[in-house]
């Protein structure tokens, strides 16, 4: 394995819309999601927090330098 | 209501025989060519169930096709049921011999994908099964035709009543659960959109966001009760009503 890209889930906002037409009842797809530009994301804190926690799992087996996160 | 698709009269007869008094049948052709402008009447307690032979080496075997390759792929909803899952692939031709011995885990029909295609245009992908039985390994192999097919879905008539039975109970458990959820959240986005003095856009997030309080069972009214001991709802302006919303986030969440 050479390198690792983390990133968190994001996805354009026409695709969440049929997802919640499509699963109504799923607590996954109906989330407050932020939607910046058209995407709907996790809020930039719950986003850094969530790729910080992997990021540090991973840096327990995997040196961190070769870690890199989609920004 | 059921609503059994065929491709066949031969496929549907056994079927009409056994469901006769529960279900109504549709026979659509090969490569689904007729008979499927009934998908625009459907509401959301109805379910639709498309039963037919198809290519496949496990002669005689049933299965519920968990993806649909078609011009693109398709993903009905599965139901955990004793009968196995395996991926279909709708093709125009009949299957070759060969086809079927190079791809041991796949099943090939007609018209699978093409009715999942007009069907998604009203129905949601719960609503809609796949159950296919293995007829032949190929159209060298096919013999018998006609008797044959009665003959495989009348032997899985136990499978495909089960299976029916069940659907039918998830999807009145969904209904119930989507009902309940729709009318509590509309009762409290009808009280704290006035009070927050909600544009349209806004509606659409305090709807969104009540939603899946719902859905997670989170207490939400004690955010907005406090809120409004507090003297903060309802509210002067539309820029207090959004800052609200952005709270209302953070509770949710917990960011």
């Amino acid at each position: 394995m050479l390198d690792i890209s983390v990133g968190s889930f994001r996805i354009s906002q026409t695709y969440l819309k049929n997802m919640r037409k499509n699963d109504c009842l799923s607590a996954i797809v109906n989330f407050p999601f932020t939607n910046i530009k058209g995407y709907y994301q996790y809020t930039p804190n719950l986003q850094s927090q969530m790729e910080n926690f992997v990021v540090d799992k991973i840096s327990e087996h995997f040196d961190k330098n070769k870690v890199f996160l989609w920004k | 209501m059921e609503i059994i698709v065929c491709a066949l009269k031969d496929e549907i007869k056994p079927l009409i025989r056994h469901f006769r008094d529960r279900c109504k049948f549709v026979v659509c052709g090969v490569k689904a060519s007729k008979n499927l402008d009934f998908f625009e009447d459907l509401g959301p307690q109805d379910h639709v169930t498309n039963i037919g032979i198809c290519a496949g080496q496990e002669l005689g075997e049933i299965f519920q096709a968990d993806k649909i390759s078609g011009k693109r792929d398709y993903y009905p909803d599965l139901i955990t049921t004793s009968i196995k899952t395996k991926d279909l692939n709708t093709i125009e031709e009949l299957a070759s011999t060969q086809m079927v011995q190079e791809n041991p885990d796949l099943i090939f029909d007609q018209e699978a994908a093409l009715i999942f295609e007009k069907a998604q245009k009203h129905i949601a992908p719960h609503q809609i099964s796949f159950l296919k039985i293995v007829s032949d390994t190929g159209i060298d192999n096919i013999k018998d035709f006609k008797e044959n097919i009665n003959k495989l879905i009348t032997n899985k008539l136990p499978e495909i009543e089960s299976f029916i039975n069940k659907t039918h109970k998830a999807l009145e458990t969904f209904n119930k659960n989507n009902n309940a959820y729709i009318k509590a959240a509309q009762t409290s986005l009808f009280k704290y959109s006035t009070a927050l003095k909600c544009s349209k856009s806004m509606e659409n997030r305090l709807k969104q966001q009540l939603r899946f309080a719902e859905i997670c069972n989170i207490n939400y009214k004690k955010f907005f009760y406090e809120l409004k001991i507090n003297g903060k709802i309802p509210v002067e302006h539309k820029k207090d009503g959004i800052a609200v919303l952005n709270d209302f986030d953070v509770f949710l969440i917990g960011d």
